[in-house]
């Protein structure tokens, strides 16, 4: 009788133990905020004139809708915001950015003590720079983020704005997302430890992989690679590819010759102007 | 089969010595001192060459057939200090004893398990402290097992598996680690109450054992002291409460016994935030003796989930202000909401012993056992795809990473300045921000692009956080039979077979998606390096699959053993003198069996790894003299070969199918010699040790937040020398009042340079190959090599007990990146002197004090009895004494100037005063 009662005791206490595990109810999503700027971004762009400028101004609202992404590994540390006006790189800092600034999210910006600056023809917003090989350096403090990126409601991604000749380019384009028409694919090349190497056909420089002993290796090496496509007016557009991007491994699927549209966020490298892809579905052959 | 055949002559031959024994008996009363009431259930054993043990029944006992001589006697009762007498016995006679007066004796209750949680960074499960957990009758031991253990003392500076833990005579040990087994039976104080213990180089009456004592915990259902007893717990140290209810029978007229405790504990430490504490423990026994033959089924458990702490870096306890921060916790909805820990360990392991023994005569028993554990045992921890490091005091997030010389570029003392303002004012910067991540996963869906995955659509949510939890559950059979033998009455002689079996199961299961959908079981280190294609498959076997909660995830492998051994123990004494010889041949063979074919590794992952076999010994011998009644001294020796653990055999268990190279037996040679003295006015032990061991092997596995990837130190060929003295002391004062001391002064270090090879878990290629670690001459960490401790003792006739001691510290030294004392880690820096003296320095802690002290009382309400102690620790509420901390095992490199640089070292604290108050009562 007595065992009777210890085992039903027993498996008592065993029941109530399995219900003693912890739940904890989901948290409320962030709420987005409502801004209105109150500056455009080429207006914004407009009070750098030679220099790193820290904005001692408190009152300057900027807008814009994020048309970068990070998710495809070809940006990073940074995202493009873009308003009616023109376009802008915010280098924010952080990782995995994709996760909280999607594209077509309007993101606001109080640039008070954030650095607007230059970087060989392209202009950023950051945080004052302690290296003197760049005007800018990256936000990186969530302290510093908190009280000057805001992000807003989602909205429609911003659509391209075709691009045929060097023509169509004004400065108002560099940092915004467009559609590079038409261009002929030229080659391509990378630039590792000191050499330069082309042709090369793929997006970017992977580490090579190496299978042996049944198992699947690499050796470290990344590098940008630089894919050139021509315009109908004969200017070299290069696009830029990281080599920890996702599509670095990939081809490019052209053969020489062969002319695609080409999406992506305009920037220059003194003059000459370069795309950043997204990601690799962003190239199409051209109709 | 074998076996048999080789046993059975063995048992003829021992029988035919049994024969024609003269036997006599003893009887006698059992009182307790002060009021001279009869004492139930006081053990009384006789140390006939087969020791005969009986229970006082309402204070009377009688011992039969016991062979002829002169026998020591012992009597024994919780809470009142035992009592040894030597009687004579005459064949076909009554020995009667009258009284034996037992004084009431304060006895701490056994030492709660005490958790190691020694990984942070990697994904091993914790382990128990390797302390002994019940007080012996020996000063030094129980001095070092009540006051050194709050300092992470480990017993001749010896790692967990060089202590041999059996349960009811058979070996519990951890199969895959050797790790002690003292939590499968946490907060069952009562019911393992009855331990038998010995240190150092000694055999068991079970075991031949190894070098750093063996433990048995006696728990059938006739060994637990019958009647109830209840106790009630108000502590600060580890949980809140603590409840126990225990119950044993005793033996009835039929031979039935049976016993249950049941047990809970609950709440956390005071010192640490969010460190919940919920425990519970069921234990159950019946025994059935049927004249000579004994049967009992032992079950048992421990469910438990607790919340873990993990170290941190100076830096942070200082930004905080407190040496027991926890990175491992934050809020949950808000500083209002709830605390919620990422670490939690969730175990349930219950373990089935089945124990059978016949007493064929007085000269032979034979002994059987099976034991079978089972359950589950898991970890738990975040998980993160593509997104930002979500530990608080992950590097990036210090301030000290924009001062950091490593970094030059980075450094920016207006950020330093920004982080150390949120370190010390916003919780969401110094704890897990759990709603950021709960956030980033409501807006995360799988794309287009994310593979034609079914049951996927574009308002599928792809977590990206998630807490993940690490499971090693293992499936263990130990199965023994013994064979004890006198062969005449200066020879005895036992004999065993042990036999184990063991499947682990390692993987990890999705604990919690964090409100997500899924998740997906690809590699994303792979994934970054090299795109979409199989080699980022996890299980190629099941490519793409979709992780749901419960689902298990990553990697997935058995650990399989088999392990057999065969002993034999002979023991002789003659006058004076005693001798014993031990010695245990064993088979270990095991394998790694991948259940995953892992994208990277396609060949070398799923199915059998190679079997790796081993062939151990164990010989053992010592030799003691009595001087006189006051002097003894002995000595002991033991050589033995050890085969490696399972767990510290493959380069990257997680991914794949590699041995170490050059695995081989671990080789120990131990020697002690011990000189005791017993005087009225004085007891002591003094010991001197001298132990190596040599060829070991480690793994050590951590998360490397430079590769954002599992990284393993795969090492071997290390020797280690442990050599060192221990001194008991115990003198009688004035009024009552003992003095007693303690001393372990130990001396342990590397003797070997050993070779790292350094691997990650999700990549083939090999970073660190086979470089040399100049760990010669450096300490071995994790225990202060020096410690003391003394104090005073006070026990009233009125039942009152009192005790103050102070203990100190000193030679604690950190454990060490094994990739610092590498030429491969002095790269671009040079070679002078001094830059490889500050790479290669060992840290070592300051020495530290600590005030304790304790008090108790108990009394007799007719036949119930109440009680209380209460002990308070660290009463100086010093906060500032490191227990052990270790070297972060990644190195930063310093890509401006092409050099490694250190990261900072991880502490652990002593916690400051803390305090354990026991209410009970037994009828």
């Amino acid at each position: 009788m007595k065992i009777k009662t210890t085992i039903l005791s027993i498996a008592a206490l065993l029941l109530f133990s399995l219900a003693g595990c912890q739940k904890y109810d989901d948290p409320a999503p962030y709420k987005l905020v409502e801004m209105n700027s109150n500056m455009t971004i080429m207006e914004f762009k407009a009070l750098h004139t030679t220099g790193p400028l820290i904005i001692q101004r408190d009152d300057i609202v900027l807008g814009g809708k994020v048309i970068s992404t990070d998710k495809y590994g070809n940006f990073y540390r940074s995202f493009y915001i873009q308003d009616e006006s023109g376009g802008i790189e915010i280098k924010i800092g952080t990782t995995g950015l994709y996760n909280t600034y999607n594209i077509g999210q309007w993101v606001y910006i109080k640039p008070y003590d954030l650095c607007l600056g230059n970087y060989y023809g392209m202009l950023s917003i950051g945080y004052r720079s302690l290296n003197p090989r760049y005007e800018t350096a990256y936000i990186d403090v969530p302290g510093i983020i908190n009280e000057t990126i805001f992000r807003g409601q989602q909205s429609t991604p911003v659509l391209p704005v075709a691009i045929f000749t060097a023509y169509d380019i004004t400065t108002a384009h560099y940092g915004t997302l467009v559609t590079i028409k038409n261009a002929a694919y030229m080659g391509g090349s990378y630039y590792l430890n000191q050499v330069t190497v082309a042709p090369w056909d793929k997006w970017a420089k992977k580490p090579d992989m190496i299978s042996e002993d049944d198992v699947i290796s690499e050796d470290m090496d990344y590098a940008y690679g630089e894919q050139r496509f021509q315009m109908d007016d004969g200017t070299t557009v290069v696009v830029r590819t990281s080599g920890y991007s996702r599509f670095a491994d990939l081809t490019v699927p052209f053969q020489i010759g062969e002319k695609a549209d080409l999406t992506g966020i305009l920037t220059r490298y003194n003059n000459v102007p370069q795309l950043i892809l997204n990601t690799d579905t962003d190239v199409v052959p051209a109709l | 089969m074998k076996i048999k055949l080789l046993l059975l002559p063995l048992l003829l031959l021992l029988l035919s010595t049994a024969l024609a024994q003269e036997t006599g008996s003893v009887t006698g009363n059992v009182v307790i001192r002060n009021n001279r009431q009869m004492l139930d259930g006081a053990k009384v054993t006789i140390n006939t060459p087969l020791p005969l043990t009986v229970y006082t029944d309402r204070g009377v006992f009688e011992i039969k057939d016991i062979p002829a001589g002169t026998w020591d006697i012992e009597v024994e009762a919780d809470d009142f200090t035992s009592v040894r007498m030597s009687v004579r016995v005459v064949d076909g006679q009554v020995t009667n004893l009258n009284f034996v007066t037992l004084a009431p004796e304060f006895r701490g209750e056994n030492i709660d398990e005490f958790f190691l949680d020694v990984d942070n960074e990697s994904g091993d499960n914790a382990q128990d402290l390797p302390v002994s957990l019940s007080a012996s009758r020996d000063v030094y031991d129980n001095i070092a097992a009540y006051n050194f253990g709050a300092m992470r003392f480990r017993n001749r500076g010896y790692e967990g598996a060089k202590s041999s833990v059996y349960f009811n005579g058979i070996y519990l040990s951890d199969a895959m680690n050797g790790f002690t087994p003292f939590s499968l039976w946490g907060g069952l104080n009562e019911a393992t109450r009855n331990q038998e213990q010995t240190s150092g180089l000694m055999y068991a009456d079970y075991g031949v054992g190894s070098i750093n004592g063996t433990t048995n915990v006696n728990a059938t259902a006739s060994q637990l002291r019958k009647g109830w007893r209840g106790s009630v717990v108000n502590a600060s140290g580890q949980y809140l409460f603590r409840g126990m209810l225990t119950y044993a029978s005793g033996e009835n007229e039929n031979g039935w016994s049976y016993a249950f405790s049941l047990s809970t504990r609950q709440g956390g430490n005071f010192w640490e935030y969010a460190t919940p504490y919920n425990s519970w423990a069921y234990f159950g026994s019946i025994e059935k003796r049927l004249g000579a033959h004994r049967l009992a089924l032992t079950a048992f458990g421990s469910p438990t989930t607790r919340g873990v702490a993990a170290a941190a870096t100076q830096e942070v306890y200082d930004l905080v202000g407190s040496n027991y921060y926890n990175p491992n916790w934050g809020f949950q909805g808000g500083i209002d909401g709830a605390r919620r820990n990422a670490r939690e360990r969730n175990y349930h392991e219950p373990v089935l012993v089945l124990n059978y023994s016949w007493d064929i005569n007085a000269n032979n028993k034979l002994l059987a056992a099976f034991a079978f554990r089972f359950g589950f045992n898991g970890y738990s921890a975040l998980d993160w795809y593509d997104a930002p490091d979500p530990r608080p005091d992950y590097y990036r997030y210090l301030p000290s990473y924009y001062a950091d010389p490593a970094t030059p570029s980075n450094a920016d003392p207006v950020k330093a300045g920004y982080l150390t303002e949120s370190w010390k004012s916003d919780w969401n910067a110094r704890q897990i921000n759990w709603d950021r991540l709960y956030n980033v996963n409501y807006n995360s869906y799988f794309s287009v692009d994310d593979g034609q995955l079914e049951g996927v659509s574009t308002t599928t949510r792809r977590s990206k956080y998630v807490i993940e939890e690490r499971h090693a559950d293992q499936r263990d059979i130990n199965g023994k039979l013994q064979w004890n033998t006198v062969l005449n009455n200066n020879m005895r002689f036992n004999v065993g077979f042990n036999y184990r079996w063991n499947r682990t199961e390692y993987f990890k299961i999705m604990k919690d998606l964090l409100s997500g959908d899924a998740w997906l079981n690809i590699d994303q280190f792979a994934e970054r390096d090299f795109g979409n294609n199989d080699a980022i498959q996890n299980d190629l076997n099941n490519p793409n699959r979709l992780i749901r909660k419960g689902d298990k995830y990553g990697y997935d492998y058995y650990g399989h053993l088999y392990n057999e051994t065969l002993w034999g123990l002979f023991r002789y004494n003659y006058n004076e003198w005693e001798a014993y010889a031990a010695v245990e041949g064993g088979h270990t063979r095991f394998w790694r069996e991948g259940l995953y074919r892992k994208g990277l590794f396609p060949n070398n992952s799923f199915g059998n790894s190679e079997k790796k076999n081993f062939w151990t010994y164990t010989a053992k011998a010592g030799v003691s003299y009595r001087i006189s009644n006051a002097h003894r001294i002995w000595a002991n020796v033991a050589m033995m070969e050890e085969a490696p653990y399972f767990q510290y055999a493959l380069m990257s268990p997680r991914s794949r199918n590699d041995f170490l190279p050059g695995l081989t037996t671990t080789k120990i040679m131990s020697a002690d010699l011990n000189y005791a003295l017993s005087f009225p006015f004085m007891r002591a032990r003094i010991t001197g040790y001298y132990t190596t061991i040599k060829d070991q092997t480690n793994v050590i596995t951590f998360y490397d937040d430079l590769q954002r990837s599992f990284s393993n130190f795969a090492m071997r060929g290390i020797n280690e020398l442990h050599t060192g003295t221990e001194v008991g002391v115990e003198v009688p004062l004035v009024y009552d009042i003992t003095f007693k001391g303690a001393l372990s002064y130990g001396y342990y270090i590397y003797t070997s340079n050993p070779y790292v090879t350094q691997t990650m878990d999700n990549n083939a290629s090999v970073i660190v190959e086979n470089e040399k670690v100049y760990w010669d001459k450096f300490k071995i960490a994790g225990t202060p090599q020096t410690a003391l401790s003394f104090g005073l003792d006070y026990r009233s006739r009125r039942n009152l007990f009192l005790n103050v001691d102070l203990s100190y510290f000193n030679a604690t030294y950190i454990s060490m990146n094994p990739l610092r004392r590498t030429d491969f880690a002095l790269q671009g820096m040079g070679d002078d002197i001094e830059t490889v003296r500050a790479m290669r320095k060992q840290e070592k802690f300051d020495p530290a004090f600590t005030l304790n002290a304790s008090i108790g009382k108990f009394w007799y309400l007719g036949r119930y009895m109440l009680g209380f102690n209460c002990n308070v620790k660290n009463i100086l509420n010093t906060t500032n004494i490191k227990t052990g901390g270790f070297e972060q095992m990644r190195n930063a490199e310093n890509r401006d100037e092409g050099y490694y640089q250190p990261f900072d070292s991880k502490y652990y604290y002593m916690f400051g005063a803390t305090y354990y108050l026991n209410i009970y009562f037994r009828f």
